[in-house]
């Protein structure tokens, strides 16, 4: 085998394996292309800045999405429980009535704590009725989400105007000329992407996913893990409801609708499959990285904003035609040429044993 | 002799079903014990008890002398039971080594995956089984011998001393069975016991000291292998059965009406057979030696590469079962639940569904009709059932296939191809169906009976051909067919073989 073959062959086993990369490839490419036919509108700090800022929430749900979706199931229920999230927090902050019950002002730890822990208490109900109850995970999510999301607007209304500023400046604040959401939005990716690739407890979703069986064989408590994981996903939405309300200083019972869907999408991108076992929190957020940059490039360009939904779900069904095609062309050919070597070996130490 | 595991007495009632009853025999240390029986003999019953996923209603399990009761699965791994089940049990887009410790991954402070020595020990593993691979390779990328020997390490990386390995050269080649019966010798010589189930009875010589035969949930017995013929196991595994209700009509001599010359694809190679009219032909088989990958390219849901298909003097090729249909072929699927039933549609509506045609007028399905010609077939198979209306999954099992075979029956196929007729069906249920094929074959139509159960297609066919890995390798007349025969042919020995071993004995 010539080395030129040899190199071809990593190359497109990583461009295979590792979404991740491929997908910063495109985003470096598309931002190159960008910045030579739209020069400083386009690749300037405070359009860099901007994106950021926009694809906050998207990217924090897509870490706990990924995790879900590494496990075979699915969460629909993110956008309402980060809409209740933010609701509770705002409450809390405002002070108000709900079933007769007063609530007096809170000081602002204390309502974010309550905001999170009901995102985590809509998660946890997401868990028991897929883990324990046995619900399909789609519609137990989807479920939930008309019952979180109905909770949400009861409570939060369409608008808890006017949060005090000691709980704005949590997303107000400029550190190096970036909002701090986006250092928010960063370090929650480094750890949630360093726990699935390096944490022996994480690294379960994968069996998980990929064979259910295995892994209750292999002594990994399914049921648990699953509650955990939608828990943990509820933390994640009500992280990005609180953060989000402090940023625009009002919360509401329906903030950013569909957001799920823009979510899962991202994630599939990003390298997951549906029927689970593969994905990484790269690969997911950089998934989040490059529909953001497609969409900003098309506001630049001058394309009518109705083509958005087109091209995303375009590049939706691409990212998974590819994928199909790339590993039965490459995915086989690869593997067998190097599987042969690898055999020829085995079977040479096995005849002389 | 030097006993590890001791099964006594072991018994496992199902609904409906004695599995297991009363069975005894035991395991020595560092020996490969066979175990084999046909299909529904209790084998993989008795070890789902050992690998701790069933308990057993009575009797114990001794391993080392003490009587052992385990929970569930986990509780037999700590205990050294190894199972390396026909399915795998890897996950493919993890590397080798993560997949060998699944759950139990080498750890850092804060159970941070300590990788470097995940491989190493991974590493260490794999040379035992005598693979040289690299532990972080991803495990899609390995073919189906290296995940076996995967699996292998994985089972003995719990430190195994038992080690149940369930049809293992199924999927693999004979060269890489070589590799496997290596691994094994070696695995032996260190002191581990391996159970070995297999359908391929030639390989018990290779590999096995002694062999245990199961039939009808019932032991049979234990022999050892250098001491036993092959013949003496296969007539443990039949019995003494009483059946042949077989009226021989002799149609296998008449004129063919299907000629298959040569039919090649990945799954079997230049298979060649003619059906006549009126005939019933059996295919017999393990699993595995694409009985049913011929049926799915007749029917042109498979491809293949090469061979002629002439159906009355007319060669043809279907490229797809909408094709085969139209030219007068059905099929009914072994799988009746995923492939065949509409389980949540009617009785009716499933009887109709392949003869919706028939019943459309201006585009418009003509309800009546159509249930009044079901209600004919509902009597005529009696398919017990309150109402047409009932829903399919409601029915038994026994049923639910003779709804197929309405629904074919209905199509007034020429040709009917039937795996599997009386998969998961009741004893009275089964005699009906043999009636109905016996019926439909009286009334002209050309039958292919696909089955595992050797006794079934002694008692339907004019005809039985065999097949062994893709290759025909005998075909016997209905009055020359026997259990053993046929067996023999299953495990891809030739008869002749067969007749010195018997003469020799």
């Amino acid at each position: 085998m010539s080395n030129s073959h040899r190199a071809r062959d990593v190359i497109v086993n990583q461009l295979i394996n590792n979404r991740a990369l491929s997908l910063l490839i495109l985003i470096i490419v598309l931002s190159a292309i960008m910045s030579i036919a739209f020069g400083g509108i386009f690749f300037s700090w405070s359009n860099l800045s901007g994106v950021l800022l926009n694809l906050v929430s998207e990217a924090i749900l897509v870490i706990g999405m990924m995790y879900l979706i590494v496990s075979g199931v699915i969460d629909l229920s993110i956008g309402a429980n980060l809409a209740l999230g933010g609701a509770i927090t705002g409450i809390c902050l405002k002070g108000s009535v709900i079933f007769g019950l007063v609530i007096n002002p809170q000081p602002v730890a204390v309502a974010i704590l309550w905001g999170l822990f009901a995102s985590c208490i809509g998660g946890l109900l997401n868990g028991l009725l897929v883990a324990r109850v046995g619900v399909n995970a789609l519609i137990a999510t989807l479920a939930m989400s008309k019952i979180i999301g109905g909770a949400a607007l009861y409570i939060g209304g369409s608008e808890i105007a006017d949060l005090p500023d000691k709980f704005n400046v949590l997303s107000q604040t400029r550190v190096l000329g970036f909002f701090i959401p986006i250092y928010y939005m960063i370090i929650l990716v480094l750890i949630g992407a360093i726990l699935l690739s390096r944490f022996r407890y994480f690294r379960r979703f994968y069996f998980i996913g990929g064979n259910i069986r295995s892994a209750r064989l292999s002594g990994i408590n399914v049921g648990n893990t699953l509650i955990a994981m939608f828990v943990l996903m509820g933390l994640l939405a009500g992280l990005a409801g609180v953060i989000f309300a402090a940023r625009m200083g009002n919360a509401s019972g329906n903030t950013l609708p569909n957001i799920e869907l823009n979510v899962i999408t991202a994630a599939i991108i990003g390298g997951g499959s549906l029927s689970g076992g593969k994905g990484t929190v790269a690969g997911a957020f950089m998934g989040v990285l490059f529909i953001n940059l497609i969409k900003t490039s098309m506001v630049i360009a001058g394309i009518d904003i109705y083509w958005q939904p087109i091209i995303v779900g375009t590049i939706l069904i691409a990212a998974v035609v590819i994928d199909i095609v790339l590993q039965e062309r490459y995915g086989a050919s690869v593997n067998l040429r190097k599987l042969q070597s690898v055999r020829r070996r085995t079977l040479g130490q096995g005849a002389g044993a | 002799m030097d006993t590890l595991l001791r099964f006594k007495n072991v018994t496992k009632q199902f609904p409906g079903v004695r599995a297991l009853d009363g069975i005894t025999f035991d395991v020595a240390r560092g020996e490969v014990h066979g175990l084999v029986g046909e299909n529904g003999a209790g084998k993989s019953t008795l070890m789902h008890i050992l690998a701790g996923v069933y308990q057993p209603d009575a009797g114990v399990l001794e391993l080392h002398g003490r009587e052992v009761r385990f929970a569930d699965e986990q509780h037999a791994q700590v205990s050294g039971i190894g199972m390396v089940f026909q399915e795998r049990s890897l996950v493919g887009s993890l590397s080798i080594a993560e997949n060998i410790f699944a759950g139990r991954q080498p750890v850092k402070l804060l159970n941070w995956v300590d990788r470097r020595r995940m491989n190493r020990q991974a590493a260490e593993l794999l040379r035992r089984v005598g693979l040289d691979l690299d532990p972080s390779v991803m495990v899609s990328t390995l073919s189906s011998i290296e995940q076996q020997l995967v699996e292998i390490a994985k089972a003995l990386s719990l430190d195994a001393r038992i080690l149940i390995l369930d049809e293992p050269t199924a999927t693999i080649t004979e060269i890489e069975t070589q590799v496997l019966f290596d691994l094994i010798r070696d695995l032996k010589g260190k002191g581990i016991s391996i159970i070995y189930i297999s359908h391929r009875l030639e390989e018990l010589h290779h590999i096995c000291d002694r062999v245990s035969v199961l039939k009808d949930g019932i032991y049979q017995g234990t022999r050892v292998m250098s001491e036993t013929t092959l013949d003496e196991i296969i007539t443990m595994m039949v019995g003494r059965k009483i059946l042949n209700v077989y009226d021989n009509r002799g149609w296998a001599r008449s004129a063919p009406i299907l000629q298959v010359r040569g039919l090649s694809s990945t799954a079997f190679s230049g298979v060649s057979f003619d059906l006549a009219e009126h005939e019933i032909l059996g295919i017999a088989g393990l699993a595995g030696a694409g009985r049913t990958e011929i049926a799915l390219a007749l029917f042109g849901a498979d491809p293949y590469a090469r061979g002629e298909v002439i159906l009355k003097d007319r060669p043809v090729h279907f490229r797809q079962p909408s094709d085969a249909i139209e030219a007068g072929i059905g099929y009914l699927t072994e799988d009746r639940k995923a492939a065949g039933l509409f389980l949540e549609l009617a009785v009716a509506q499933n009887i109709v569904s392949a003869n919706l045609r028939a019943f459309t007028r201006s585009g418009l399905v003509r309800d009546h009709t159509a249930n009044e010609k079901c209600g004919e077939f509902v009597q005529r198979l009696r398919i017990n059932t309150p109402s047409l209306r009932q829903l399919v999954m409601n029915l038994s099992g026994g049923n639910q296939q003779k709804v197929l075979l309405a629904r074919w029956l209905m199509k007034n196929s020429q040709i009917l191809i039937i795996d599997e007729p009386t998969r998961g069906v009741d004893v009275g249920a089964k005699n009906e169906i043999y009636e109905f094929i016996r019926q439909m074959a009286r009334e002209g139509t050309s039958i292919i009976v696909i089955s595992s159960e050797l006794p079934e297609l002694l008692i339907l066919c004019d005809r039985i051909m065999v097949m062994c890995q893709g290759r025909k390798t005998g075909e016997l007349l209905h009055e020359e067919a026997t259990e053993e025969k046929l067996m023999h042919l299953c495990a891809g020995i030739p008869l002749e073989e067969a007749a010195v071993e018997r003469g020799a004995s």
